[in-house]
């Protein structure tokens, strides 16, 4: 039995074979996760389904995952501004990213959460927030990960090896905020990479530039001369940043621009919850209310 | 690449490297779906034989379960690797590399925002904004970025197809270009033989190829060229015309301003000034400091994220308005020096007429407090001259939408906010800059009057701007007022998008009141289900335009929309159809295109005069290429033309009104003075603000008024013959119409309200999947109070029953539309909000498609129909469809057994009845009272 896998070899003949540990399926049916195995998201083939991981999401033991939380020493960081108060719901940046990552329907990197709600001074009105990763910079899912496919990519984005992953779906699980999705063709995580496919072509991430209420803002937050910089400097003074579900620890480096008429506690309960996905049922109309329904 | 791919397709080779390939990367993942399969050489070598399924998957359980070692730790075997169809290369780190940017425009919806088409290998990758279009600068809405779903959908039209059997049964044939053309030539030879020229109807439901279209109709020698302004935007251009003649299109400078007060417009999810508009009015807001101000019957987005949002009872935005104007005169609020100079009239004179609109009095017809009426009212004058309104459809797609207009606009007069930085302003041209766009000469305009264009009942729809009445052409053949020879539709989907499908139906089945239907379109939509010939249309990515939109710089600008790509299967453009159809046609239409003249020339031709940088351009082409817009840097924004001085030479021979400072030269208005300098004033006949209209009120009646049109000297021209017996009495003054049928509403009774959404247009969008997926399904939107009464929770379903207008009936007896009720139902659910006004019941007009590809349908899979035959569904497949689609309706039809936000909708203008405005011919889509039933599960 091998010590390290090997890839596998799509192109010709099965290799020398490396017979599967029988000793897995012992442990796993002893910690009862085969049920868990049954619900992850992946190839029909029963038998084809990778097991699930000890823990469900929660993280492994720090010497596994240390080496890849260190963000690489490009002496960037790349962090995002959200401004919930211009957000006006367009779907533009959700469509944006649909296009550069062919996201499969049902499946959302991005997706804008409406809330509609009364203010205070008996007006009705609705606040729309678009919400992908928050690429923490301590991030559950890269801690929950036993692959090692999630690592730190350039900026501190967080991203996925794909000559690691094999569709666990711990990250998923760990995930507070519901950033992540199981590939249904590839058996894979996919979430938001920061677009560095474009970053480093001197474009911005597909949803940016093509927002038309100007809500998002991105950029290395090492260069004060950056937009995602400036804003930020802006909005500080003016006590305005707050970071979704700081309770968590997760030290992420999205912000979200709030307002009294805008406030994070309102919309916060609408945004999935640790092991849940961005879902289709966000954009019904019988949920934007408050506590989904009138 | 040819043969079977991994899921048994037969492919053939060429349909593959056209369509396949073009599929992989674009947003389908296509037969050779995943990463691994398609990257590790397996397209090469024509004897290697790609793994099945069943051998990957065993080649990966093989190394599974191998543990990992770090240090000591020993991780139990969980990682078996990735698996046979694992991504490769995501992101794609070249996916930039050595590709071709493009320039477009966008046409999804009216906007024609510019757009950027990545190309690589021949195939688009990804849409963006064009950062040099002056308008859009870059941004592009969802429905843009889901361009590609567009362009590579798998039911795209590629093939002409003749109908077989009879009209609308759904049987089709594919046929070659040469048989379609040298039918449709010798049916309208026929016509034209005949000398019945007018009874070829061209329909267009959008054109931006202009040019191109009048130039064939011309030649031919027909003005029977409908469209859909009448359902569209007709009275709020009207009102404008009436204060302005010059433009019928205001563009408010929100960027610039302080207060933008908004009456019914979505600017946030639809407008024809939509990205343009909204970047422009958030910017405004959140770096200039402005406050928005909506007045909307239903939660927009655009209300949802106003600063302050009130809910007016439906039609009742002239009440408010006017009662605001009421304020601003009790209270010395207004600008009295720009009044007294810039109004037609006196602030005493106003003051009377608009006596009876107090607050209290809106607040009666309106619900809308009269506190904060007045509020708002003292809010928007002290902001001012950085205060403009903004409206659209919300304020006028009513009965009384052209008053409501008036009213609005009025309050831009009374606060000297007119032409003003962050004020209310708009530009002489709503198209490109026509000083640097010539097109090659073209035929002269028919002298015979087209009655469908042209109906005599409807008094403002052709007097400045040729806008016609889109909505009552099917009434008009239903009652055999006329008759189409040779019925040509394009762009167009108005078995949907019209109202009262059922006429519009009867009528488009009907051989006799249109002799042959010709349907031009790149997909198979309701129309085309009703056509006897449909020609498959290219998309807006493959196909050449000069084109523009009312620009909110206030300055002019040249861009264009050129191929992208080669068009795809043989879909062909007009540009190209036309030319060819009127060598078929023969006679004199020939001689207007020359053979020796390609498309591509004749553009080169029509912008040649751009100027550019020669040591950075060749020359305009080359220029057009790597930019693709061009706003004249000379140019100042169009702020205050009204004063713009009149030099010595215009004043060369001109006459001077002692009376009335109007300049007049060889009996024309060319200004007038001020302060005893002589400028252009406004473009009308008192050369100012018409607050009061005698022009309307005349043309009302159907007098002469080739003195006031002498004056202005811009726009208006009389009423002709055929109009005669239609006279009206119209007020000069603004004023409020109240909409009788709405009040005293019987206890089972609501109005029924129409609006769109951010991810679709009115009828093109449904069939893009991206958009679908977040929108597809329209409930009818009531208020908690309304839902109580009727004893409603979210998800119950209802019957509705649309009447038709008592109003419209009375003004327009002689049309015989009738007042009762519209014989079909809707059968709907409703969602319960408090985004609506309880007197009121919203229903969005864009969905319920009965046909416009499998996507607009929500099928998952299936047979597409006859029309297939003008279709490669076998090389096209969406797998991300047919595996991914997730909100098809299983419930057949059983509304007990219906999920929420399953289907494709409700038509509404199933019960939406034809309810045209005598005054501008706008259609009113706000305005229908329905009774509701509850349904029993």
């Amino acid at each position: 039995m091998a010590d390290s896998p090997s890839p596998p070899d799509h192109a010709g003949p099965p290799p020398e074979s490396v017979p599967p540990d029988p000793s897995r399926r012992k442990f796993l049916k002893q910690a009862g996760l085969t049920a868990a195995a049954a619900a992850t998201a992946g190839a029909a083939d029963a038998t084809a389904r990778t097991p699930d991981v000890p823990g469900d999401g929660a993280p492994l033991p720090e010497e596994f995952w240390r080496d890849r939380m260190q963000a690489p020493d490009d002496g960037k960081r790349y962090g995002w501004v959200v401004d919930t108060r211009r957000c006006f719901g367009c779907h533009a940046c959700e469509v944006a990213c649909k296009a550069e990552n062919d996201v499969p329907l049902g499946h959302f990197i991005r997706q804008t959460i409406y809330h509609d709600h009364q203010r205070e001074n008996g007006q009705v009105a609705r606040i729309m927030v678009p919400m992908a990763c928050q690429h923490c910079e301590d991030a559950p899912c890269l801690k929950a990960c036993p692959c090692g496919a999630l690592h730190k990519g350039a900026g501190g984005s967080v991203q996925v090896d794909y000559d690691q992953c094999s569709g666990h779906a711990a990250c998923k699980d760990a995930c507070p905020y519901g950033a992540i999705y199981i590939d249904p063709v590839a058996n894979q995580a996919v979430k938001c990479h920061n677009c560095t496919h474009r970053v480093e072509q001197g474009m911005e991430p597909a949803c940016v530039p093509t927002c038309p209420s100007d809500a998002l803002y991105f950029g290395d937050l090492n260069d004060p001369t950056s937009s995602v910089s400036r804003v930020a400097a802006t909005l500080e003074a003016e006590a305005q940043l707050e970071v979704l579900r700081p309770e968590e620890n997760t030290r992420p480096r999205m912000r979200f621009v709030t307002d009294a008429t805008h406030p994070m506690a309102a919309w916060e309960p609408k945004i999935p919850r640790q092991g849940a996905s961005y879902a289709p049922e966000a954009y019904d109309v019988f949920n934007w209310g408050e506590g989904g329904e009138q | 690449m040819s043969g079977a791919c991994e899921h048994g397709h037969d492919v053939g080779r060429r349909d593959f490297l056209r369509l396949g390939s073009a599929l992989l990367a674009s947003g389908l993942s296509g037969c050779a779906a995943g990463g691994a399969a398609a990257g590790d050489g397996a397209g090469t070598a024509g004897s290697y034989v790609k793994p099945t399924q069943a051998q990957n998957l065993a080649t990966w359980q093989r190394n599974a379960g191998t543990p990992y070692a770090v240090g000591e730790l020993k991780m139990p075997g969980v990682c078996p690797l990735p698996g046979p169809f694992r991504k490769a290369r995501f992101p794609d780190p070249d996916k930039y590399k050595d590709v071709q940017r493009v320039h477009g425009m966008c046409q999804l919806c009216s906007t024609v925002c510019g757009i950027t088409g990545i190309v690589k290998d021949g195939r688009v990758i990804k849409i963006e904004g064009n950062p040099a279009d002056p308008n859009s600068r870059g941004k592009l809405c969802a429905r843009g970025q889901a361009g590609l779903n567009h362009l590579y959908h798998p039911e795209r039209l590629l093939y002409p197809i003749r109908r077989v059997g009879a009209r609308g049964e759904g049987r089709w044939r594919r046929i070659t270009w040469d048989a379609a053309l040298d039918e449709l030539a010798q049916r309208l030879r026929a016509v034209r033989d005949a000398g019945q020229h007018e009874e070829f109807a061209f329909h267009q439901g959008r054109n931006r190829s202009k040019d191109a279209v009048s130039r064939f109709l011309r030649a031919f020698g027909t003005n029977t060229q409908l469209n859909h302004r009448g359902l569209c935007s007709a009275a709020r251009r009207a009102a404008n015309l009436t204060y302005l003649f010059e433009s019928d299109w205001d563009l408010g400078d929100y960027e610039h301003s302080k207060y933008v007060l908004n009456f019914g417009s979505n600017m946030f999810e639809a407008h024809q000034g939509h990205i343009p508009g909204a970047q422009r009015l958030q910017r405004g807001r959140f770096e200039n400091g402005a406050k928005l101000v909506t007045f909307d019957v239903r939660m927009s987005n655009t209300a949802g994220n106003s600063d302050e949002f009130f809910m007016p009872s439906p039609g009742t935005d002239g009440a408010v308005a006017l009662a605001m104007a009421h304020v601003i005169l009790d209270e010395d609020l207004a600008d009295e020096a720009f009044f007294a100079q810039w109004a037609n009239c006196s602030l005493d004179e106003l003051t009377e007429q608009l006596a009876p609109y107090t607050p209290a009095w809106a607040e009666s017809v309106s619900t809308v407090p009269a506190a904060d009426i007045a509020r708002i009212a003292r809010e928007f004058a002290a902001a001012a001259p950085r205060a403009t309104t903004m409206c659209n459809r919300g304020s006028s797609a009513h009965h009384n939408g052209y008053w409501n207009d008036r009213a609005i606009v009025l309050l831009n007069v009374l606060v000297g906010s007119v032409g003003q930085p962050g004020g209310w302003c708009w530009m002489y041209t709503g198209g490109f800059d026509a000083r640097f766009v010539t097109p090659p000469k073209g035929p002269a305009k028919p002298k015979t009057p087209s009655l469908l264009a042209d109906p005599p009942e409807f008094v403002l729809a052709n007097r400045w701007n040729t806008m016609r009445v889109g909505e009552i052409v099917y009434w008009y053949l239903a009652q055999e007022r006329a008759r189409i020879q040779v019925y040509m539709t394009y762009n167009l989907d108005s078995p949907l998008t019209w109202p009262e499908m059922d006429v519009t139906r009867n009528v488009l089945l009907d051989e006799d009141k249109i002799g042959f239907h010709v349907c031009i379109n790149p997909f198979f939509n309701e129309t085309a289900s009703y056509a006897d010939m449909v020609l498959p249309w290219t998309t807006y990515m493959e196909r050449w335009d000069v084109d523009a939109r009312g620009a909110y710089n206030l300055k002019p600008y040249v861009s264009m929309r050129r191929p992208m790509i080669e068009p795809l299967g043989q879909s062909r453009d007009v540009r190209e159809i036309f030319p060819d159809l009127a060598r078929r046609i023969g006679g004199d239409m020939a001689q207007w295109y020359p053979t020796d003249r390609s498309t591509e020339d004749y553009m080169r031709e029509s912008v040649r005069t751009i100027p550019v940088d020669k040591d950075r351009d060749e020359d305009a082409w080359e220029y057009m290429q790597r930019v693709n817009a061009f706003e004249d840097p000379s140019l100042k924004p169009y702020y205050t033309p009204f004063l713009q001085p009149l030099s010595e030479r215009d004043m060369q021979g001109a006459t001077i009104d002692d009376a009335t400072g109007i300049i007049t030269r060889d009996g024309k208005g060319i200004g007038i003075l001020v302060d005893g300098k002589p400028v252009v004033g406004f473009k009308t006949p008192s050369r100012k603000l018409e607050v009061r209209t005698d022009f309307v009120a005349r043309v009302g009646r159907n007098e002469d008024v080739s003195d006031l049109v002498a004056l202005a000297n811009s726009k208006g021209r009389n009423r002709p013959e055929h109009h005669k017996p239609y006279d009206y009495d119209i007020s000069p003054w603004p004023q409020y119409v109240q909409i009788d049928e709405h009040m005293g509403l019987a206890d089972d009774e609501l109005v029924m309200t129409s609006f769109k959404w951010n991810v679709h247009n009115h009828g093109r969008t449904a069939n893009l999947k991206w958009c679908s997926e977040i929108v597809h399904s329209n409930p009818a939107w009531l208020h908690p109070d309304t839902a109580a009464r009727f004893g409603l929770k979210s998800g119950d379903w209802i019957e509705l029953t649309g009447h038709r207008s008592k109003y419209v009936d009375g003004k327009l007896a002689s049309l015989k539309l009738g007042s009762g009720e519209i014989e079909r139902k809707l059968q709907i659910p409703v969602v319960v909000t408090r985004g609506i006004h309880p007197r009121a019941i919203a229903i969005s007009n864009s969905l319920g498609h009965s046909q416009y590809t499998r996507v607009a349908q929500a099928r998952k899979s299936g047979a597409i129909g006859g029309q297939e035959a003008g279709m490669n569904a076998a090389a096209y497949r969406d797998d991300d469809w047919e595996r991914n689609m997730w909100w098809a309706d299983d419930s057949g039809g059983d509304r007990g057994r219906w999920k929420r936000n399953t289907g494709n909708g409700w038509a509404q203008n199933h019960i939406l009845p034809i309810a045209p405005d005598y005054i501008s011919g706008q259609q009113s889509f706000n305005d229908t009272v329905v009774r509701l039933r509850k349904l029993e599960a």
